[in-house]
């Protein structure tokens, strides 16, 4: 361990250096907890948080499942099944797979690109209050009684004024905007961390390829969320002051807000799997023992991934009668994906087939991954072709396909991930025999609920309908599908089981229990609050592989010495680097813990339940103290004055 | 601290790609130019799709009073640029002159677009012109009352000691805020107050 941590660069000078830097980085506890920013703090909350949502998604899919596990079923009324179906999707696309995504890149990137921090600590810290805050604002909506129920694309006129009144949408519309502002700052935050903060040497042909898959997440976040925010604006203005924008009789046009929502909901897809790739990319060739086959162009795939993104929104709408012309377009441009898709698959398989592989959990996960993926890829091309497409819209197969995409292209990835970099987060391995159990559990009840679903499309079962007669041939595939679902919910009980107990006692580990590659296996196993002990210097894509990886001696762009041993105890300092070739640019001062970014998005939330609920003064006053901590937080420090 | 950073004060003064904060700025006004460019495109969906435009019985605005604001808005910027460019070399009686007359006009062009807004010939209830007219010229509204809060406040800290030739990103920074809510209205004012008049609708 110390001598990887060594390896890091130039020790500090002392072991009083080494305290300083321990001090000047030091998060609070208890109580003042709350105040703090440090980028693995809150990226562990956001992982936990997104956790627990993802088991409130889970079991809002039980019911669902339980309540078509026989025609004719009663476990659930019409209404109920709308909530659920609602807000399952809900649920697993804002509450879990997205912070889960940008939770992990918190907590991972900076150890990655060898920095000590993100950029802005406060904005992290206010993110994470603004999704959980955003998060309970959409649960509460069980206890008032206005669970949204128009399903996860809310689609007017069902979700307009006059065919949905109540609050039921309104919970819905702000609640996931003020889950988005999370989102959106934390896309920021991992840009600019990309961008500006990578170790001396880590020009962007040696960035780690989940470095990219982020950087190409982050801008296709900033692209993508905006017409989402606005449009549920839009709906919002619509129902509460009976303005018209997508109602026909005002002069509106439904069609706008399905434009709106699947330009945010289409690149979204691929703000979901790129990171997974990334993660694949990652752990792959360290199961296998051997650099990723073909880098360069599994991440010009990935930046080719983001691009066409935007291209294929027009995929989803095919039965709305839109013009043939834009719907060849569309589906012509869905059918690219095969060959970024293709790339990153066979660069997967590549780098397997070089390799000596290690089967342990991570590695069965991200095979998993592979198999579901590519069938889910499959019937994704099968769609792209508008003629297919108005054959099984809005039916079962739709469902099978997405889960196969985004359950083998999110949750397999980052179940893997999260056996990967477990000992990394705790200094603990993660139990091996549960961790298989789990993987087999999880990837045979997938297939079972899912599969049977692909034939349910086709035999023309239509999606959220609550229940079914008999005799329609539906019988079997339901019971099926069912019976998967129970089996995919024990495998997360095991796993849970297996990181409850490996948390109290599993092996410990060194720094780099894989024999990994990327920076933060340099680091302690946790880190320290401070990441590392000097700032290293990279000459290589696999620094920790190469025996010049990490030699200074190889950078004659190398201006040293801009190891940060702090002078100043209270000084948290990182090395900003230039954008292409990360050579050392200056030092910049991180801002501490504050309370501010919390108390700012309790102000906000009261804006929220103002706007809910009609209550000026409260939307007075907590906008005031939003100001109020916006003002404390930005307030200058004292080097700044002039 | 490092030769880098003398040599980024020799940069031109909008131009600061050391420093995150900078970065954070042009990432924040990415994101709000594709809000922007989402109000537009729905008010183009729905103008394409229109028989008229504005819908039958509904008055073309009179753009005199919103030339006048956008002008305004304009002005301020400058006046801001005009002083940070000064208070970046150090010269602190420029910027805080810069500073106050952008605040000055930008306090005018909101007033003069707020009440603008109260003397259009229709609501935004009236119909989905209206709707659309209010959330453009509201959104440009809201983002203008934004950047004068950042400007009270940098201001305010101007008035107190602090930022200048050593620390100058929040100098920086809302002066390209400002100029990116300049730069949003044209497009808006265009869509808004002379399309219909290109279009054959007035």
């Amino acid at each position: 361990m110390a001598k990887l941590a060594e390896q890091t660069g130039p020790s500090p000078a002392s072991d009083e250096g080494l305290r300083r830097l321990a001090t000047a980085w030091a998060s609070p506890r208890g109580f003042a907890g709350l105040s703090a920013v440090n980028h693995k703090v809150v990226g562990t909350r956001f992982i936990v948080t997104a956790f627990f949502f993802f088991l409130i998604g889970g079991i809002q899919a039980l019911l669902i499942r339980l309540q078509l596990f026989v025609p004719e079923n009663t476990l659930v009324g019409p209404d109920t099944f709308n909530e659920l179906f609602t807000m399952h999707g809900t649920t697993m696309m804002f509450l879990f797979a997205l912070p889960m995504v940008e939770g992990i890149g918190m907590y991972l990137l900076p150890l990655m690109v060898g920095t000590r921090d993100l950029p802005f600590p406060r904005l992290n810290a206010f993110g994470y209050f603004t999704y959980l805050f955003g998060g309970i604002i959409l649960y509460s909506s069980f206890i008032t009684g206005n669970v949204p129920d128009g399903g996860w694309f809310a689609y007017p006129p069902l979700t307009g004024p006059e065919f949905r009144p109540g609050l039921n949408l309104d919970y819905w519309l702000l609640g996931v905007t003020f889950v988005e502002i999370s989102a959106v700052a934390g896309a920021i935050e991992l840009v600019v961390v990309i961008l500006k903060r990578r170790a001396p040497g880590m020009s962007i042909n040696r960035m780690p390829v989940f470095a990219w898959s982020i950087l190409v997440t982050g801008l296709t976040i900033l692209i993508s969320f905006p017409p989402l925010i606005i449009g549920s604006l839009m709906l919002e203005v619509e129902r509460k002051l009976a303005f018209s924008f997508f109602s026909a009789t005002g002069g509106g046009d439904p069609l706008l807000w399905q434009h709106l929502f699947w330009w945010f909901g289409h690149p979204d897809v691929y703000i979901l799997f790129l990171p997974a790739v990334g993660l694949a990319a990652t752990v792959v060739p360290v199961m296998a023992r051997v650099p990723l086959a073909g880098y360069s162009l599994v991440v010009a795939s990935i930046v080719g991934t983001g691009l066409l993104s935007f291209g294929v929104w027009i995929h989803h709408m095919f039965t709305t009668g839109i013009p043939l012309l834009a719907s060849s377009f569309a589906g012509a441009a869905s059918m690219l994906f095969a060959i970024t898709s293709g790339i990153q698959v066979f660069a997967l398989i590549a780098t397997v087939w070089q390799g000596k592989v290690r089967w342990a959990t991570p590695m069965l996960y991200m095979v998993g991954f592979l198999l579901i993926f590519v069938l889910g890829g499959i019937t994704g091309i099968m769609l792209a072709a508008p003629a297919f497409d108005w054959q099984v819209h809005d039916t079962y197969f739709v469902v099978a396909h997405f889960h196969y995409v985004l359950i083998g292209g999110m949750l397999f990835p980052f179940l893997g991930a999260l056996y990967f970099w477990f000992p990394k987060f705790t200094g603990r391995m993660l139990d091996e025999r549960t961790g298989r159990l789990g993987f087999w559990l999880s990837f045979l009840g997938f297939n079972l609920t899912f599969l049977p679903q692909h034939w349910l499309g086709f035999e023309g079962m239509p999606r959220r309908v609550y229940t079914y007669p008999a005799g329609l041939g539906w019988e079997l595939n339901n019971f099926l599908s069912s019976l998967g679902a129970l089996m995919l919910a024990t495998s997360i009980l095991v796993i849970m089981f297996g990181i409850v107990r490996s948390l109290r006692t599993g092996r410990l580990v060194s720094a780099n229990p894989w024999g990994a590659d990327t920076l933060e296996w340099g680091a302690d196993s946790p880190p320290a609050a401070y990441n590392f002990r000097s700032i290293p210097v990279v000459a290589s894509l696999n620094p920790l592989w190469d025996p010049e990886g990490m030699d200074p001696g190889n950078h004659p762009e190398y201006q040293g010495p801009v190891v940060t041993d702090p002078v100043d105890a209270n000084r948290r300092e990182v090395v900003t680097t230039t954008l292409v070739d990360a050579r050392p640019e200056t030092i910049e001062t991180l801002p501490g813990p504050s309370f501010a970014p919390l108390v700012m998005a309790i102000g906000l939330t009261l804006v929220l339940i103002a706007a809910l609920y009609d209550l000026a003064l409260v939307a007075v006053v907590g906008g005031l103290v939003a100001l109020a901590a916006g003002i404390n937080w930005m307030w200058p420090p004292p080097e700044y004055r002039q | 601290m490092t030769p880098a950073r003398s040599r980024s004060t020799r940069a031109p003064v909008m131009i600061r790609p050391d420093r995150g904060g900078w970065w954070a700025m042009i990432m924040l006004l990415g994101f709000l130019a594709v809000g922007l460019a989402a109000l537009l495109f729905s008010y183009f969906h729905l103008l394409i799709n229109a028989e008229q435009w504005p819908p039958q019985g509904v008055e073309t605005p009179r753009f005199v009073a919103a030339a006048w604001g956008g002008g305004a808005m304009l002005a301020a910027t400058l006046a801001v640029y005009a002083g940070v460019v000064q208070g970046v070399r150090g010269r602190r009686a420029r910027l805080k002159i810069g500073l106050a007359a952008g605040f000055v006009l930008g306090i005018a062009a909101l007033v003069v677009s707020l009440l603008d807004l109260g003397h259009v010939p229709f609501t935004a209830q009236t119909n989905v012109y209206g709707s659309l007219f209010f959330a453009l010229a509201g959104y440009i509204a809201v983002l203008l009352m934004a950047g004068l809060v950042m400007l009270a406040l940098v201001q305010f800290w101007v008035w107190l000691g602090f930022f200048g030739p050593s620390e100058s990103i929040a100098l920086v920074n809302v002066t390209l805020y400002l100029a990116f809510v300049a730069a949003a209205w044209i497009p808006v004012f265009a869509s808004l107050y002379l399309a219909p008049y290109v279009l054959g609708g007035a």
